[in-house]
């Protein structure tokens, strides 16, 4: 078996939207710009769902394919990103800037809340309660890799195995961003579904 | 003969003939038939032009416009109103009776007795049996043979007085002569009231006509006019002036009253007084068969004398005359028609050709450069020959000065041309048209608000006048920096408008109803536009043209790389493309894109070669055709809170109601017509229903309709009461009655207890699964299941 194709590299199919021209361009219209707020915030979302992608550098990201369509010649600009970002966190609460000066933002496809029920689903389902895991053994480990190749399995299946099935959403959180797990992990403890003990580098979490 | 409906321009004036000109212009006047106000007609604009006097009502000038040949009138001036008096219809010479202040022209006959002969012109009178009353010493002095006080003035000189030799003053003398013609008019018995405000009149001297028409003038307009005007009875004893109701004098005590005054007309005098709108006719008589005697115009904010004047002005004038009549032939000119580029030019030519020799190279051009001078020494000599003449050709003066002044321009360049060319124009300013201010009576603020709105007409006309174009060639919209410099350079250097007084002309549109509107863009730019032309209609051309883009690739080569979908989504178009498409202005083309933007038909790509508007694709389009229509609906103005109603509770009640209507009225009882055929009392039937477990009471009414036990479960006021099974076991307690209030039988209590029992159970059982999974097929799974995703669409939509 030759290495598994990492979801980085699939081709992402973009929608419709992203070849219109005007889509690219901040619209001043209030109503027009709520609609292109909103189908921004679909296409970031997808996209880095599909990429698998917890943390959005914006700056390096702005010279992407996700903001820059080649073919169109037309590119997003930094502050209309950062815009749409803000929009996304205000709204629907799917975005949180990373550092203060908003240039990296964690793009929430599944928010903190949602991927602590995702893991405790899969602390259920695996029978790992009562067993202790530090955080790396929990994104990176050989579980949750092996995981990581029944995801892509899923995958193929295409947007069902990916969205509905249990299965599929376990192995969701493999390569997850430490932020964002500190944040999940939290949630769980606040649930008492689990308890995080250890110092910053060695952190290991215990569930219930 | 009588009053005549007139055609109305695009500015609603009166549309003049060819050869008619505009006189003069007054506003707050109202019109007169006979004695009678004419309803309808109070308020409104005076016209007058050089063959009519018009009249065009404020309110609805279409309808209520109306307009008097000057041909069919002489006419007579009273206090503040202008009458005029139709002549009868076979004329035999021209009637015209201006007996005004001049006392010693004989006042012709009122033209109520139309067959009776008339009068012989009026001839100068020797006034010398006139005398006047020196004021210092009461001596009786004569009046000068050589004083006529049709033209006397303060420059006339006056003897003094043969006892004193003080010399009187002007309004003396007048007063004398003109109460000495009075007095001889009077034996002719048909004199009219000459203006009692400047004259004064003996009453005891003037006839019962001329009393009536005194009265009637007064009263009908207003109490105070009617006691300025007739205020000074004079006493036959000792001239002081009384108090008209006083019956005698306050100095002398003489009896004021003469036999020639009946009692009654003193009393009416004083029933007029006390309520003053003057009796109304009840139609617009502006048939032709309606014989009214004569028609006047009420001037209710000054201006009359003015109106006056240049009525009186029209009617020696007579260009009416003019209007059928052959041209005038002119044999001494030889007319090339460049030289004057006005109205005669054409008949002229086609006369003057044949009797020109034809003499034909440079002689020719020599010939033909002496006859142009000779020409216009003629033109010059014969306008300057008297006044009036030089008002009757001063359109062909302008010309001339016109085409002075483009010579000059074209030709000389040298140190005189200068001040030649301002001289030119200075004298051309003084010489030329009558302009529109000097139309306008007096000055003040009323005048300046007059002059606008005239302004504003104008404007109006100029820019709908078809053959112009103005606003056409424009694409139907045009910034008012345009227009204005359009408009003045169309004026030709005559009678120029300051940008001031033309933007509040240009506000004026609105007010005055004029098929022209001003627009403010957000920027600030001020357009110029057809009233008919809305953003709606703007938006739909623009959303037709883009549309027409989808197919046609059009001269939009960009690079080939950038590839969308084209056929979805057409392609973007610049301010100028537009510009170029619709033939507007750039400025004004971006202005419509960004409006069209604003109302969210449009959105904006910017990218490196500028900013390109495209269709909205982004707003998604799949709501936009039922949230269009809703919008559509329930934003036309009739609807009441058009814009706030909630567009998806409107389309959920509609069908609801209908539904509930159908359930209703299939159930009906004898009583129950109270609450079911009222759909105000259907909100709470619909609540009740859905509460009961229904989706909607269409749904329940199918249920009524099919089921056996359906038909009569106990209910109150057509909402179904809840089953209480505690009461089946306490029989003792007085039972659900069955339907309605009455009380009924044991058994029956029993029966509708069980079908209540029994309605209910079938209601819930099918229904409360379905409503607790949201909108799905119900029982029936026909239109209602349509209406009902319609709107979850709808609501999904928001």
């Amino acid at each position: 078996m030759t290495a598994p194709l990492s979801p980085a590299d699939q081709p992402f199919t973009f929608p419709r939207e992203y070849h219109f021209p005007p889509f690219f361009t901040r619209q001043r219209n209030a109503i027009t710009y709520t609609a292109q707020c909103q189908k921004w915030s679909k296409l970031i979302l997808d996209y880095c769902r599909a990429k698998r992608i917890w943390r959005l550098p914006l700056v390096d990201a702005i010279d992407g394919e996700l903001f820059w369509n080649k073919s169109l010649n037309r590119r997003l600009s930094l502050a209309d990103a950062r815009e749409i970002i803000d929009v996304m966190k205000a709204k629907e609460g799917r975005a949180e800037w990373a550092s203060k000066d908003k240039n990296v933002a964690l793009v929430y496809w599944r928010n903190p809340e949602e991927w602590a029920t995702v893991i405790g689903d899969w602390v259920e389902e695996t029978a790992q309660r009562g067993t202790v895991l530090t955080l790396y053994e929990l994104t990176e480990g050989d579980l949750s890799a092996s995981q990581g190749m029944c995801w892509l399995f899923f995958n193929f299946l295409g947007d069902f195995g990916r969205r509905v099935g249990t299965d599929g959403s376990v192995v969701e959180f493999h390569g997850m961003d430490a932020e964002v797990l500190q944040k999940s992990l939290n949630v769980l403890v606040k649930r008492g579904k689990a308890q995080v003990f250890g110092n910053e580098d060695q952190q290991g979490v215990k569930f219930f | 003969m009588s009053l005549q409906r007139i055609d109305l321009t695009t500015a609603l004036r009166p549309s003049l003939l060819p050869d008619e000109t505009l006189l003069f212009v007054q506003d707050a006047v109202g019109l007169y038939e006979g004695k009678y106000k004419i309803p309808n007609c109070q308020n409104g604009h005076a016209y007058l032009t050089s063959h009519r006097a018009c009249y065009v009502d404020n309110e609805e000038p279409r309808k209520n416009s109306v307009a008097v040949a000057l041909r069919d009138a002489g006419f007579l001036k009273s206090s503040p109103k202008v009458t005029l008096h139709f002549k009868p219809s076979r004329r035999s010479s021209v009637l015209l009776s201006i007996p005004s202040r001049s006392g010693t022209s004989s006042p012709l006959p009122r033209t109520s007795t139309p067959v009776s002969p008339l009068p012989p012109p009026p001839a100068s009178q020797p006034a010398s049996a006139a005398t006047w009353i020196c004021p210092i010493c009461s001596f009786s002095n004569p009046v000068p043979s050589n004083f006529d006080p049709a033209f006397a003035n303060a420059n006339t000189p006056l003897p003094p007085c043969l006892a004193c030799g003080i010399k009187p003053p002007l309004a003396h003398v007048l007063k004398a002569a003109i109460s000495n013609a009075a007095g001889r008019s009077a034996s002719i018995a048909t004199s009219q009231p000459a203006q009692p405000k400047s004259t004064p009149l003996e009453p005891y001297a003037q006839s019962d006509t001329d009393r009536n028409g005194n009265i009637d003038g007064g009263s009908v307009s207003d109490p105070a006019l009617y006691f300025s005007a007739e205020a000074t009875f004079h006493c036959p004893r000792c001239t002081f002036a009384n108090h008209p109701s006083l019956l005698s004098c306050e100095m002398c005590g003489a009896s004021l009253v003469s036999s020639s005054v009946p009692a009654h007309l003193l009393a009416a005098a004083e029933l007029h007084r006390s309520e003053s709108p003057g009796p109304s006719l009840n139609t617009l008589g502006v048939n032709g068969n309606d014989t009214a005697e004569s028609v006047k115009f009420s001037f209710r904010a000054g201006g009359e004398k003015a109106f006056y004047e240049r009525l009186k002005g029209a009617m020696v004038q007579r260009k009416w005359l003019l209007q059928n009549a052959p041209p005038i032939p002119k044999p001494n000119r030889l007319t090339p028609s460049d030289v004057i580029a006005s109205e005669g030019a054409s008949s002229e030519e086609s006369q003057g050709t044949p009797e020109r020799k034809k003499v034909i190279g440079i002689a020719g051009l020599e010939r033909r450069g002496v006859d142009m001078r000779k020409n216009n020494e003629l033109v010059i000599g014969n306008a300057f020959e008297d006044l009036e003449a030089l008002m009757g050709s001063a359109k062909e003066i302008v010309a001339l000065a016109e085409s002075f002044a483009s010579k000059l321009n074209t030709t000389t360049g040298g140190a005189g041309g200068v001040e030649a060319n301002t001289l030119l124009s200075e004298s051309a300013t003084a010489l030329g048209l009558v302009t529109t201010k000097d139309m306008l009576a007096g000055t003040g603020s009323a005048s300046e608000s007059l002059y606008l709105s005239e302004l504003a007409r104008n404007l109006a006309e100029f820019l709908t006048d078809d053959a112009q174009g103005v606003l056409k060639r424009e694409g139907g919209i045009m910034s008012l920096v345009d227009l204005w410099a359009v408009f003045n350079r169309a004026r030709g250097g005559v009678e120029l408008v300051s940008p001031m007084d033309f933007e509040k002309a240009a506000g004026l549109w609105e007010k005055l109803k004029l098929p022209v509107r001003l627009r403010r863009f957000r920027s600030g730019l001020l357009v110029v536009q057809g009233r008919e032309r809305t953003d709606e209609k703007t938006i739909a051309s623009l959303l037709d043209w883009l549309k027409g883009l989808h197919s046609a690739p059009g001269g939009y080569v960009e690079n080939l790389d950038s590839h969308w979908e084209m056929e979805l989504y057409g392609r973007g178009v610049t301010a100028q493309e537009t510009a170029e498409n619709f033939g507007w202005s750039v400025g004004v083309a971006s202005e419509e894109l960004e409006m069209a933007e604003e109302r969210g038909a449009l959105c904006r790509d910017e990218g490196v070669e500028g900013v390109r508007f495209w269709e909205n694709w982004i707003v998604n389009q799949d709501d936009l055709p039922i949230r269009f229509f809703l919008i559509l609906v329930f934003t036309t103005p009739p609807t009441p809170n058009a814009g706030k109603t909630l567009t998806t509770l409107a389309a959920q009640l509609i069908p609801q109601s209908l539904a509930t209507f159908l359930a209703l009225s299939l159930h009906a009882t004898l009583p129950a017509r109270l609450y079911k055929s009222s759909p105000h009392r259907w909100n709470g039937v619909l609540t009740t229903c859905i509460a009961a477990g229904h989706a909607n009471c269409a749904t329940s009414a199918l249920l009524m309709c099919f089921s056996l036990i359906g038909n009569t479960g106990a209910s109150m006021a057509g909402r179904l009461n809840d089953a209480k099974i505690v009461m089946e076991s306490r029989a003792a307690k007085r039972a659900y009655v069955g339907k309605g209030t009455a009380r009924a039988g044991m058994v029956a209590k029993r029966r509708a207890k069980v079908r209540s029992l029994n309605r209910q159970s079938a209601m819930f059982v099918p229904d409360v699964k379905k409503n607790f999974e949201g909108p799905a097929v119900t029982v029936c799974g026909g239109w209602e299941w349509t209406v009902e995703e319609k709107v979850s669409r709808v609501l999904a939509a928001r």
